[in-house]
């Protein structure tokens, strides 16, 4: 993706220029707010941080192996 | 082709404007298109039971199917309707709804370009939200509440209805003072210290987390 994607008389807000998309980056927010919330309404928050997704490849009408592919950990780009 | 202005008036009127363009049309003796656009609409009513006649019988279970005029309004009713003395406020997450054409007085909201208030009779706006306090008077500084969002967008449209649409809305008491003071101290030593390696993209994520944090600060008023 480009980095500068508006006119040249609109400034990029930092994390465009950076390289992050609004909805990284605006899911980051997101992530950051269930993280501050007290312990009672945490947990049910954090399961929406769930990203995982099953697929398989067919082969010969069959479908083979179900690969599970977890994303919650990497979608945010986290720090460290 | 030359129209007399006796002509356009028993057209304007044959196609049922209101008085108001009646009158202009005939004034200047113009024909516009804004005649037979109106003209359109009134054949559109025939045309969409037309439709709905022939979709029932193989429609089976499905709904009827809905037009796009269904939803919109004539650009001259809202503004011969008068300010309603409520806002009607929406405030949709993408997982949960807070309101639902709920009658508010005020709704003050943190957008990029500052804080704003919206009444009823607002102008149509389209606002992108930054992390911050929407503050919503049901009763004007008798019933408010306050949700802490973390972005989205809020919407103001002509008929004083306003939507806010956020990722993540909670009630300003389940945000913990702790864990946010913790989280701040956290990410502003983190962006220090990004800084010096010069990656943009771990210094934009840690600016992220100060942003957020801070905000959040502010809001539970540490």
């Amino acid at each position: 993706a480009s980095v500068e994607m508006s006119s040249p008389a609109a400034a990029s807000s930092y994390w465009r220029v950076a390289g992050y998309s609004y909805l990284k980056y605006s899911n980051m927010c997101a992530e950051m707010v269930r993280s501050a919330l007290k312990p009672a309404a945490k947990e049910s928050a954090k399961i929406r941080e769930a990203v995982y997704f099953r697929s398989a490849k067919w082969a010969n009408g069959q479908a083979e192996q179900n690969v599970i592919t977890d994303l919650t950990d990497g979608a945010a780009g986290k720090l460290g | 082709k030359q129209e007399t202005r006796k002509m356009s008036l028993r057209r304007a009127t044959q196609s049922g404007l209101s008085v108001v363009r009646r009158m202009e049309a005939a004034q200047r003796g113009l024909v516009t298109s804004a005649l037979r656009l109106d003209e359109e609409k009134d054949q559109s009513a025939e045309q969409k039971e037309e439709f709905l006649k022939k979709f029932e019988p193989i429609g089976g279970t499905l709904a009827p199917p809905e037009f796009p005029s269904n939803f919109v309004k004539s650009s001259g009713e809202a503004s011969q309707e008068g300010t309603p003395d409520k806002l009607k406020f929406n405030f949709f997450m993408p997982h949960d709804t807070v309101y639902r054409g709920e009658q508010v007085d005020l709704v003050l909201m943190p957008a990029v370009t500052g804080d704003f208030g919206v009444m009823p009779g607002h102008v149509p706006t389209v606002a992108e939200l930054r992390p911050g306090l929407v503050t919503i008077h049901k009763e004007m500084d008798k019933t408010v509440e306050k949700y802490f969002v973390s972005g989205g967008f809020a919407f103001v449209h002509d008929d004083s209805t306003a939507d806010v649409c956020a990722v993540e809305a909670v009630p300003l008491e389940d945000l913990d003072p702790e864990a946010i003071k913790a989280g701040l101290a956290d990410y502003t030593s983190k962006l220090a210290s990004v800084q010096a390696k010069g990656d943009d993209y771990e210094i934009a994520a840690a600016q992220v987390g100060v942003e957020v944090y801070s905000a959040m600060n502010a809001a539970v008023g540490n």
